[in-house]
């Protein structure tokens, strides 16, 4: 008797078909480029607090438990800054364009995510790549993929479904933690009125004098937030606007406070069909040349 | 995918989901990387002052720097962060002067460094234009 018992698409539970729901593997290539940069951009030229640790006295260091807990991170002395930071601007580009993606890929992501702990351990926590993070800790899991390819595959699908649920626990993990530490009073306190007086810009400091307003920004922000898991369960269409407003937000709040989350908006770019953006096939169709030969990766039965 | 590595899948799914929850309804800053989301989530009521806080130097020359991240390497908030700490040892402010000294080599040597917080007093969510500056904390060579 043949069996189908095998077959794991038989005995799956809806949660499990929606986790590993396949994407094609051209998405990945496409993320892994956008992710691994962005690595590049963030050492290069967003870390000077991070280079000048190395020139300050161990006195402002204070490890976070994660350090304490695993001695594989060393603390930051001047040695260990200079090499996580070459390490990673060298490695992070080679990871870009999926060469080697798992080794590479693993190597990244503890050394960035030692250049995070030599970030936060002086003072202050940044609460803005959850997502980035699972995304640089999850691409190593899939292998090989090229850009514009379209075979489907399970594992890309579930880590792209991982960084999303990132992105999304970032905002509705927000409201709660509103409440947790703000309270209920969060809502008419003046956190908007105080976040402009210490960082507001041009865009945002008018709003000063309209105290009204910017506590109904409050209302609006933490229903949104609070509301955000619901781009997991409407349409595609509705999804892709919901992902240009989120950016839109963000546009926004970098206008008023100069705040970027720069790395939570890669991770958010997980919602985006990623494989369709393919720079050296426009270039090359805009030259004239031949489209097809190139960027197209070969596959069994073309 | 084959069942191991659908389960192994399944196993860290259900890790990164709890830690992250767990991080958020019970964790602190220090549990990063899944501490609770908590950007803009203290509440300030819309009569408390706003503090904003700087740490400023002084060099041989008499002249005031702003010890911003460009000057020492070191975030504003961080310095926020550690406030509790300079005020109760202001000695521990020559840090900053030697992290601002080590990123500019050849400059005046910082003769004291002071945290100043400009206090702006706010009336139902407004600021009513009085502000005051405190000296949290100062530390002379």
């Amino acid at each position: 008797v043949t069996t189908v018992a095998q077959e794991p698409s038989v005995q799956r539970s809806s949660l499990e078909r929606w986790l590993f729901a396949p994407v094609p593997l051209g998405r990945v290539a496409a993320f892994r480029t956008l992710v691994y940069l962005f690595v590049v951009y963030d050492v290069a030229f967003r870390s000077a607090s991070a280079l000048g640790k190395a020139h300050v006295a161990a006195g402002l260091y204070h490890p976070l438990k994660v350090a304490r807990l695993v001695p594989i991170f060393p603390a930051p002395s001047a040695s260990v800054v200079s090499i996580t930071f070459w390490a990673l601007l060298v490695l992070a580009p080679v990871a870009a364009f999926s060469r080697r993606p798992r080794a590479v890929g693993v190597a990244v992501f503890l050394l960035y995510f030692e250049w995070m702990l030599i970030a936060m351990s002086y003072g202050k926590v940044d609460h803005d790549r959850l997502g980035f993070l699972v995304a640089l800790a999850l691409l190593p899991t899939v292998g090989r993929a090229a850009y514009g390819d379209e075979t489907t595959s399970e594992s890309a699908g579930w880590v792209f479904r991982m960084v999303q649920l990132a992105v999304v626990a970032t905002y509705v993990l927000a409201a709660y933690a509103k409440m947790r530490f703000g309270g209920v009073r969060w809502l008419w306190g003046s956190t908007l009125a105080w976040a402009i007086e210490r960082r507001g810009t041009w865009f945002s400091r008018w709003l000063l004098s309209v105290p009204l307003l910017l506590q109904m920004f409050q209302v609006l922000m933490i229903a949104f937030e609070a509301l955000s898991p619901l781009i997991f369960v409407v349409s595609e269409r509705v999804r892709r606007r919901i992902v240009a407003g989120l950016y839109g937000f963000h546009v926004i709040t970098a206008l008023a406070l100069t705040i970027t989350f720069a790395p939570h908006l890669v991770a958010m770019s997980a919602f985006l069909p990623l494989e369709q953006v393919t720079p050296v096939r426009w270039a090359r169709s805009l030259l004239g040349r031949d489209r097809s030969a190139v960027g197209v990766p070969l596959r069994l039965g073309e | 995918m084959g069942p191991w590595g659908r389960g192994a899948r399944l196993l860290i799914t259900g890790a990164l989901v709890s830690l992250t929850v767990l991080g958020t309804v019970r964790g602190a800053d220090d549990d990063f990387p899944f501490g609770p989301l908590r950007m803009y989530a203290t509440a300030h009521r819309p009569d408390a002052p706003v503090d904003d806080t700087w740490p400023w130097a002084r060099d041989e020359r008499g002249r005031e720097i702003l010890l911003d991240q460009a000057a020492m390497g070191i975030r504003r908030a961080e310095i926020e962060g550690q406030l509790p700490s300079f005020v109760r040892q202001p000695t521990r402010l020559r840090l900053l002067a030697d992290a601002y000294e080590a990123r500019n080599h050849g400059a005046p040597r910082i003769e004291s460094v002071e945290i100043r917080t400009r206090r702006i007093l706010m009336h139902q969510g407004k600021p009513t234009g009085r502000v005051h500056v405190v000296v949290r904390a100062r530390w002379t060579r």
